[in-house]
């Protein structure tokens, strides 16, 4: 459908000043709200990580595409009843004692556009802030990033207090950043490691078995 | 004497590891008590000097000086270098309002002025200091999503942003060179998000106005891939270019011009941190041989 399209095309080509009125054409033509998300933003959003992974569009780009969507998608919550991030839950952030944002910021768009739903705690968190989102929300994979070798020690903390936690089906945990590696993961026994934002969505995949 | 020079003054190769916080715990110093006392900075190098002996000397690194002179709510551990918590510059209207900090007023750099002098003056090595690039600084100031984001929809608060930056690390690039700086390397790890056409717009000419005005040997350093990246690091004024451990010295050796040193890249985490020091000295030697056959490579740590 045209509308879905223009939608899609929005996305890919940022016009963010564009995308209520691409919605509300949609709308108007009667087009469901979940087939509007569906088909229309989040198609969009899966269609810039394509440009992305091409390396036809780098972290910039990437940004105001989720800006675009992220508009739509606050549009459309005000004009009906939507469902986003249907998928299973993820707590992601940057451990305690470091600032670092964008690399988790990348990974939160990618997961996003993956229908995850991403529950991001944002820089500087606290262990237990991980754990009590991670087990109030039933997260499925909890995220940590670090930039730096005096705060990625907090990972191994993490990972060992998850571990040792009476709960079912404990999260799995994943780790990345500048200074991290797959030596490290393994060595904290970490579930899993990935060197950018794209391998991160592929090792969620895999260690959900999707 | 160019640094190539230098380098190639003894047939031994020469060797500079930036041994970060390392020098705090021998000292027992918290970063704050070095980087506010000259007296302590000169402590700190001359431990340094005696642990991890180098062909250079430096003073404790003082990566976030510009942001928190600036006004970025900083993040001040003991063990380690402060790091960058808020983000105040959000628009236009900000920028304009910041002032470029006079050096010889500004009370912390001062202090590393009197730091460089003093320093330079008692241990005689060729003094190596590294400080946040243009680009790297705009990115803290305005916080790394919102900078990125205005350089496709705000781009004239990026111009100005960079534009004051510029002006901000060329003062002190200046001072620090008038005070004895021998050796300056930018760090500009935030320009690894960049695809090589901005890098170009971006990066190279904030970087070049600043070593324009300068007349000591100039480096840069980038953390992370900087495959795609490194035909136009190359396009920089610079003598000498340092990356991470993550890159293939052998490939990148490939590309670098005769005239620039290749400065690095051994694992600090993996090999220097968690390695055995057998591992250590066998990993370096391999390092050696391998760029063997180059006259421009500089030892040193990714």
């Amino acid at each position: 459908m045209q509308a879905l399209e223009d939608i899609v095309k929005i996305i890919v080509e940022m016009r963010e000043d564009e995308i209520e009125r691409a919605l509300d054409k949609a709308i108007r033509e009667r087009i469901s709200m979940e087939n509007i998300y569906k088909y229309g933003l989040n198609k969009g959003i899966l269609e810039a990580t394509k440009l992305y992974e091409s390396k036809e569009y780098y972290i910039p780009e990437m940004i105001v595409c989720a800006d675009t969507l992220n508009k739509g998608i606050e549009y459309i919550k005000k004009k009906g009843n939507i469902k986003t991030g249907q998928g299973p839950t993820l707590v992601i952030g940057v451990v305690e004692g470091d600032m670092h944002e964008i690399g988790k910021n990348i990974v939160k768009i990618l997961m996003e556009a993956s229908d995850y739903n991403v529950i991001d705690l944002g820089v500087n968190v606290k262990m237990e802030d991980f754990i009590k989102t991670a087990v109030e929300k039933k997260a499925k994979i909890v995220g940590l990033s670090s930039m730096m070798t005096t705060t990625m020690i907090h990972m191994k903390d993490i990972v060992k207090a998850f571990k040792n936690m009476d709960i079912d089906n404990p999260p799995k945990i994943i780790i990345g950043g500048g200074c991290v590696s797959q030596n490290y993961a393994d060595e904290i026994l970490a579930d899993g490691y990935s060197e950018n934002a794209i391998e991160a969505v592929k090792l969620v995949q895999n260690l959900l078995g999707e | 004497m160019t640094l190539l020079e230098y380098i190639n003054s003894e047939p031994r190769g020469f060797f500079l590891p930036d041994m970060a916080t390392n020098g705090l715990e021998l000292v027992d110093l918290t970063p704050y008590e070095v980087y506010l006392n000259p007296e302590n900075q000169l402590k700190l190098a001359r431990t340094m000097n005696e642990f991890f002996e180098s062909d250079f000397i430096y003073g404790f690194c003082d990566g976030g000086l510009f942001c928190e002179i600036l006004g970025c709510e900083m993040y001040k551990p003991d063990d380690d270098f402060p790091s960058v918590m808020s983000h105040p510059v959000k628009t236009i209207e900000d920028v304009r309002a910041l002032n470029v900090p006079n050096p010889y007023e500004d009370i912390r750099m001062k202090t590393n002025l009197e730091t460089i002098e003093l320093i330079s003056k008692n241990i005689d090595k060729p003094y190596y200091t590294s400080i946040q690039g243009p680009f790297t600084l705009a990115v803290q100031l305005a916080g790394a999503t919102h900078f990125l984001r205005s350089i496709i929809k705000e781009p004239q608060f990026v111009k100005e942003l960079l534009d004051f930056t510029v002006q901000v690390i060329e003062t002190y690039a200046v001072a620090a060179w008038k005070a004895g700086t021998k050796y300056l390397s930018i760090a500009e790890p935030a320009a690894v998000t960049l695809d090589l056409h901005r890098f170009d717009k971006l990066v190279v000419p904030s970087v070049n106005r600043i070593f324009d005005q300068i007349s000591c040997w100039k480096g840069m350093h980038i953390c992370g891939d900087t495959t795609e990246l490194l035909p136009s690091m190359i396009k920089c004024h610079l003598d000498a270019i340092s990356l991470d451990q993550m890159m293939d010295y052998n490939k990148v050796m490939k590309i670098i011009p005769e005239n620039i040193v290749l400065i690095g890249n051994l694992d600090p985490i993996e090999l220097v941190g968690k390695g055995s020091p057998s591992k250590i000295i066998e990993e370096t030697r391999r390092m050696k041989s391998d760029m063997r056959a180059y006259n421009n490579y500089l030892c040193a740590l990714g």
